[in-house]
C-alpha cells in the first residue's frame, strides 16, 4: 500500500517535470500565434491561482479582484513612463496592492458572502472610474508605456512567455505551502465554519488579509506585466468586471481549493475561449455564455471533483438534482 | 456500462484535443499569388458605426477602383488588393485583438487604420510591436504621435488645432463672444482637441468659464448642461463623436437654451445630423477635414467633385470626409508601395517618411519624423437650412457665416 | 435656479432607476437569485418599444403592456429551465450562471439589430415647460410618474394578492412556506417573471428619453446594485427611495465634481453602506 502510494507520487512527479519540459521547449518550435495564446493562458492561471488563494481556501469571492490587476498595469505604467525599470515597477506595482489589500481590509472582510463580493465588486469599479479622470493615469486616453525592445518581435514574445511561465509557477509553488502549512488550515476552517475556527482561537482577520493580500501582490504582478506586453492600457480594459469573472469561472471549473484546480480550470477556458473567439467571432460570446451556463448548471464544483467521480452521467445529473429547488 | 460510458468519454475527450489542434494550424493558408492582403479593424458596430461604416466604404472604393485597373503596383509587378475588413464594435480592446489577429492569423501583407483615436491607439500599439506600418486616415489625436511610435502615419492635421478656425470665425463676429465652455467626451481625440481650443481661447483673452470632460458612453448630460447654461456662455464648444452631439443637441434644446456660437467636434459632418434633427440642427458648426467643394486633385482618381460623383453612383450618396479620407489612404499606401518596390515594411516605412504629395483628394500630405501630416489642414462647416455649408477658409466658402444661432423656441 | 434645476433632473431620473432597481431587488430578497441578466432585460423592453414605433408607430408608452408580457414570459421560462436548478446550489451559481445568460443575450442582439444606438423619438420629445427659470420636459414627468405608478402597483401586488403573499413569506422563512405547502419552485417562477416584466416597463420608459444600444445593458445592473445596498433589500419602497436618491446624488455630484464622477459616486456610496449599514435604510439583512 505504501509502495502504491510511493509509485503514485513519483508518477506524479515525473509528469509534472515531463509538462515543465515540454513547456519549455514549446516555444521555439511553434508559431507566434501559439506563443501568444499559451502567455493568455498563463496570464489568467495566475490570476485564477491568486484569486484561489483566498476563494478556494477561505470561501471569500472576490469579484473586485481584478482592481489589482488594473492598478498594477496602471502603477507599473506610470513608473515606467518616468524611468522606473520594469521589474522594479512590477514589483512596487505588487507591493502596493498588497498594501491595500491591508488598509481596506479589515472593514471589507468583516462582511460575509456576498456583501463582500459585492463589496470588492463596488471596490472596482469605483477605482476604474476615478482612474479613468485622473490626469497621471492619463484619464480616458490611457497610457502607453515605451515598448520593449528586443532584436526580433519573436524575441519579446519569449520574454513575456518565460516571465509569466516563472510567476506562474511561483504562485503555484506559493499555493502549495499554503495549502500544507498554518495559512491553509486556517483558511479552510474559515470556510467549514468561521465563527468555529474563531471561537478555537484562530485570528480569522488576519488570516483572511494575509490571503487576500497575497492574492493582490500576484493579480497585481500579472497587471503589471500585461501594461508592458500590450504597450497600451486604458481604464476599461484593464478594470474590466469580465476579466474577473472568468477567472472565476476557472476556478470553480477547475475546483476550487486545490493547488491545480484553477490551473486546468484557466487552460481549459482560455483555450476554448480563443478557439471560440478566431472561428466564430460573431458568435463567440453566446458560445462562451452558453458554457458557462452549462458548466453551472452540471459541473459547479469543477474538473477535479468531475475527475474524482470517474467522469460519470451520473455525477452531472447528480449536481442538477442537488442545485434543484 | 459504467466502465465503456468512461471508456468512450476518454476517447471522445482525445478525439476533441487533436481534432482543436488541427483546428487552430487553419488559417496558415497562403494567399492566392499575385494578391495583396489588407486588413483593417474598424466600427462597423456600436457607438461609431456612422463613421466606420463611412470608412469601410472608402476603402472599398478604393480597393475596387485599382483592382478595376487590374491591382496596384510593387516592385514592377501587378497585384490584386483583397481587403479583409473587422468589427471591432467601437471597442478599443476588441480593436486590438483583432489587429493581433489579422497580423499572426489571417497573415495580412499591410494594415489600412480604424476609425477614432480611442481605437487607433490601442491598434497603434498591436501594429508597433509587430512593426507593421499603419496610415491612419482619421485618427489624429496629438496623443499617437508623440509616444514615441514609429510605425504610424496620420492623413489628418493634429487634432490640437481642429477647432482654432471655428473659434477665429466667432471672434470675428459683434458682438464679439467672450465666455467660453468647452466640455469633451473623456477619450484621445476629444481631450487633444478640447484641451487645444481651450489653450488657444486663452491665448486671445477669451475667458473659459467652464471645461469638463464627460464619461464617453454616458446617455445623459443633463445635469452638466444645466450648469453649463447657469453660466450663460457666448460660445459652447464641445469634443465627441456623433452620438454625443445628437445627445447634447437634443438636451440642449430640453433646457430651452442654445448658446450663440454651437460647435461639435464630429455630428455635423455626418449627414445623418441634419437629417435626424431637422429644424433643431441648424447653425451647429463642426470640423470640416473636406468637403466635396473643396479644390483637390489627385492624379490617379482626379478631382474631388469627380471623386464624389464616382461614390455617389457606386453608393448611392455623396461622400463626406470619412470616405475621402479612406480612399485617400488607400491611394497614399499604393504610392508608399511603388516607392518602396516592396511589402517589406521597413521599405514602406521609409518611403512614407520621404513622400511628398503635393496632390491628393484630401490635400497636401507630407509626415514628419512621428507621422503628422505637417501639409494638412482643416475647414470649418456650417448647417444651414438642413444643408452643410463649408463657411471656412474664404476661399472654399459656399455660404456666409451665421452668428448668433436661432433660439429654439424661434424654430 | 440652478440647484433647483439639479433637483429636479435627479427627482425625475431617481423615478427610472427606481423601477429599474424595483425588480432585482425582488428577485434577490425572494430567491436569493443576484440576476445579472436585468440589465438585458432592461435593454430588450427598450428595443420592443423602439421596434414597434419604428415599425408600426406605436407610441412607446402605449407598448409597455406589450413588452412587460413578452419579458414576462421571458422571465418565466428561464427561471423554470435553466434558475431553478441552481438555486439552492448558491447564490453565486447563479450570479455566474445569469452572467453566461446575459452574454448570450448580449450576443444575440449584437446579431439580430447591430449594435448601433437607438433612440425613440416622438414628436413631442423635447417639449416642456419652464416654471421659475427651471425647465421640466413633458416625457421625463410622464416616465417619472408612470415608474412610481408601476412599483406602487407591484407593492400592492405583494400585500394584498394570495400569490404576492405567498412570495413575501419566501422572503422570510422558506422552510415555513415549504411547511404550508406552498410550492417554492413555481413561486419563484413567477417571481422572476414579474422582475423581467418591471425591468421591460422601464426600458420602455428609458428608450423615450435615452439612447441605448446591446453594449448599455451594465449602467441598468449598475445602478440596480446600488439601489440595492442603499435602500434595503427586497423592499420596494427602499428601491423607491434608493432609486430617488441616486439620482439626486448623481445630481447633484455633477454639479460639485463635474461629469466625470457620476458613476463613481454610487459604487462608493454602495461601499460605504455595505460597511455601515449594509441592510440598507429599509430592508433586511441579506441571506448569507
Amino acid at each position: 500500500m505504501r509502495e502504491k502510494m510511493e509509485r503514485k507520487k513519483i508518477l506524479k512527479i515525473v509528469l509534472m517535470l515531463l509538462i515543465l519540459t515540454l513547456l519549455g521547449l514549446l516555444p521555439f518550435h511553434l508559431s507566434g500565434y501559439w506563443v501568444r495564446l499559451f502567455i493568455h493562458i498563463f496570464m489568467y492561471a495566475i490570476l485564477a491561482e491568486s484569486t484561489n488563494m483566498l476563494m478556494g481556501f477561505a470561501g471569500y469571492v472576490p469579484f473586485g479582484n481584478v482592481v489589482f490587476f488594473g492598478m498594477g498595469a496602471y502603477i507599473t505604467a506610470i513608473l515606467m513612463g518616468k524611468g522606473i525599470p520594469f521589474f522594479a515597477g512590477i514589483l512596487i506595482g505588487a507591493a502596493i496592492c498588497f498594501l491595500f489589500t491591508l488598509a481596506i481590509g479589515h472593514p471589507i472582510l468583516k462582511m460575509k458572502g456576498h456583501y463582500f463580493a459585492i463589496a470588492t465588486m463596488g471596490v472596482s469599479e469605483a477605482m476604474k472610474q476615478i482612474v479613468t479622470n485622473l490626469d497621471i493615469t492619463g484619464g480616458g486616453s490611457g497610457l502607453s508605456l515605451v515598448p520593449l525592445s528586443l532584436p526580433s518581435v519573436r524575441d519579446v514574445y519569449l520574454f513575456f512567455y518565460f516571465l509569466m511561465f516563472l510567476i506562474l509557477a511561483i504562485t503555484v509553488l506559493v499555493t502549495y505551502f499554503i495549502s500544507k502549512g498554518r495559512l491553509g488550515y486556517a483558511l479552510r476552517a474559515i470556510k467549514a465554519n468561521e465563527e468555529g475556527a474563531k471561537s478555537i482561537g484562530i485570528n480569522t482577520p488576519f488570516f483572511k488579509m494575509i490571503a487576500w493580500a497575497l492574492s493582490a501582490f500576484f493579480t497585481g504582478l500579472t497587471g503589471g506585466v500585461f501594461a508592458y506586453w500590450m504597450t497600451y492600457i486604458d481604464s476599461p480594459g484593464v478594470f474590466d468586471i469580465v476579466i474577473a469573472v472568468k477567472f472565476i469561472i476557472m476556478i470553480l471549473v477547475g475546483g476550487a481549493g486545490t493547488v491545480f484546480g484553477p490551473l486546468l480550470g484557466a487552460f481549459f477556458i482560455e483555450f476554448i475561449s480563443e478557439l471560440v473567439w478566431s472561428k466564430f467571432l460573431i458568435f463567440h460570446l453566446t458560445i462562451l455564455g452558453s458554457i458557462i451556463v452549462l458548466v453551472i448548471i452540471f459541473m459547479p464544483k469543477g474538473f477535479i471533483w468531475f475527475y474524482q467521480k470517474r467522469f460519470t452521467l451520473v455525477a452531472l445529473l447528480e449536481n442538477v438534482r442537488e442545485g434543484k429547488v | 456500462m459504467k466502465d465503456r460510458f468512461r471508456k468512450v468519454s476518454q476517447v471522445l475527450g482525445w478525439v476533441l484535443v487533436v481534432g482543436m489542434f488541427f483546428m487552430m494550424q487553419g488559417s496558415t493558408v497562403f494567399a492566392a499569388t499575385d494578391e495583396v492582403k489588407i486588413g483593417a479593424s474598424i466600427s462597423l458596430s456600436g457607438k461609431l458605426t456612422r463613421e466606420g461604416n463611412g470608412l469601410k466604404e472608402g476603402y472599398e472604393f478604393w480597393a475596387d477602383y485599382m483592382n478595376g485597373k487590374g491591382g496596384i503596383e510593387v516592385g514592377g509587378k501587378k497585384y490584386k488588393i483583397k481587403m479583409i475588413f473587422y468589427d471591432d464594435e467601437s471597442n478599443p480592446q476588441r480593436a486590438a485583438k483583432l489587429t493581433e489577429k489579422l497580423i499572426t492569423e489571417d497573415k495580412i501583407n499591410l494594415i489600412l487604420g480604424p476609425y477614432s483615436s480611442g481605437i487607433a491607439i490601442a491598434t497603434s500599439a498591436i501594429s508597433e510591436r509587430y512593426r507593421y506600418v499603419t496610415i491612419l486616415p482619421l485618427a489624429n489625436s496629438d496623443k499617437i504621435y508623440v509616444t514615441g511610435y514609429k510605425y504610424v502615419f496620420s492623413i489628418l492635421p493634429v487634432a490640437s488645432r481642429d477647432m482654432v478656425p471655428m473659434m477665429d470665425l466667432c471672434l470675428q463676429q459683434s458682438p464679439k463672444p467672450t465666455k467660453l465652455a468647452a466640455i469633451a467626451a473623456n477619450s484621445v481625440y476629444p481631450i487633444m482637441v478640447a484641451e487645444g481650443i481651450r489653450d488657444y481661447a486663452k491665448s486671445l483673452g477669451v475667458a473659459l468659464v467652464y471645461f469638463e470632460k464627460f464619461p464617453d458612453d454616458t446617455s445623459d448630460l443633463s445635469s452638466m448642461l444645466a450648469v453649463i447654461k447657469s453660466k450663460n456662455p457666448d460660445l459652447l464648444f464641445e469634443a465627441g463623436y456623433y452620438e454625443h452631439s445628437i445627445l447634447i443637441n437634443r438636451q440642449l434644446k430640453d433646457l430651452g437654451w442654445a448658446p450663440k456660437g454651437l460647435a461639435y467636434s464630429v455630428g455635423p459632418q455626418l449627414p445623418e445630423f441634419a437629417e435626424t434633427l431637422k429644424k433643431d440642427a441648424d447653425g451647429a458648426m463642426a470640423v470640416a477635414y473636406w468637403h466635396r467643394a473643396l479644390q483637390y486633385k489627385d492624379p490617379v482618381l482626379g478631382s474631388a467633385q469627380e471623386y464624389a460623383e464616382m461614390m455617389k453612383k457606386k453608393f448611392g450618396k455623396y461622400p463626406i470626409h470619412v470616405h475621402a479620407d479612406g480612399t485617400a489612404a488607400g491611394l497614399l499606401l499604393q504610392r508608399a508601395l511603388k516607392d518602396a518596390g516592396s511589402l517589406d515594411q521597413e521599405k514602406i516605412r521609409s518611403a512614407l517618411l520621404k513622400i511628398e504629395v503635393k496632390d491628393s483628394i484630401v490635400g497636401p500630405i507630407k509626415f514628419d519624423r512621428n507621422g503628422r501630416n505637417i501639409w494638412g489642414s482643416t475647414a470649418v462647416i456650417q448647417i444651414q437650412g438642413g444643408d452643410q455649408k463649408v463657411v471656412y477658409p474664404e476661399k472654399a466658402a459656399n455660404a456666409k457665416f451665421l452668428y448668433p444661432v436661432v433660439p429654439w423656441s424661434q424654430r | 435656479m440652478l440647484v433647483m434645476q439639479t433637483i429636479v433632473n435627479g427627482l425625475l431620473i431617481g423615478g427610472v432607476y427606481a423601477l429599474v432597481a424595483v425588480g432585482f431587488s425582488l428577485v434577490w430578497g425572494v430567491a436569493n437569485i443576484i440576476n445579472l441578466t436585468h440589465g438585458v432585460f432592461v435593454l430588450l423592453g427598450a428595443y420592443i418599444s423602439f421596434w414597434l414605433f419604428q415599425l408600426y408607430h406605436i407610441d412607446p408608452f402605449l407598448s409597455i403592456p406589450f413588452s412587460m408580457a413578452v419579458l414576462f414570459i421571458t422571465g418565466f421560462l428561464i427561471q423554470k429551465y435553466l434558475l431553478n436548478y441552481v438555486v439552492r446550489a448558491g447564490v453565486f451559481m447563479t450570479l455566474i450562471l445569469t452572467f453566461g445568460l446575459a452574454r448570450v443575450f448580449e450576443n444575440q442582439m449584437i446579431v439580430a439589430w447591430t449594435g448601433d444606438w437607438r433612440t425613440v423619438t416622438t414628436s413631442y420629445a423635447g417639449s416642456g415647460f419652464v416654471i421659475g427659470g427651471v425647465s421640466i420636459p413633458y416625457i421625463r414627468v410622464a416616465v417619472f410618474i408612470l415608474a412610481l405608478i408601476f412599483c406602487i402597483c407591484l407593492n400592492i401586488f405583494l400585500n394584498r394578492t394570495k400569490i404576492g403573499m405567498a412570495i413575501r413569506a419566501l422572503t422570510f422563512n422558506v422552510e415555513g412556506a415549504r411547511i404550508v405547502g406552498i410550492d417554492i419552485g413555481r413561486i419563484y417562477m413567477i417571481t422572476f417573471a414579474i422582475s423581467a416584466a418591471m425591468a421591460g416597463a422601464a426600458g420602455s420608459l428609458i428608450s423615450t428619453i435615452y439612447s441605448f444600444s446591446p453594449f448599455l445593458g451594465t449602467p441598468y445592473l449598475s445602478w440596480s446594485f446600488v439601489i440595492v445596498v442603499l435602500g434595503g433589500l427586497g423592499s420596494i419602497y427602499g428601491a423607491i427611495v434608493g432609486g430617488i436618491l441616486l439620482g439626486l446624488i448623481e445630481s447633484f455630484s455633477v454639479l460639485t465634481f463635474g461629469p466625470g464622477y457620476q458613476v463613481a459616486i454610487g459604487f462608493v456610496i454602495l461601499v460605504i453602506f455595505l460597511v455601515v449599514r449594509p441592510q440598507g435604510l429599509f430592508g433586511k439583512k441579506f441571506l448569507t
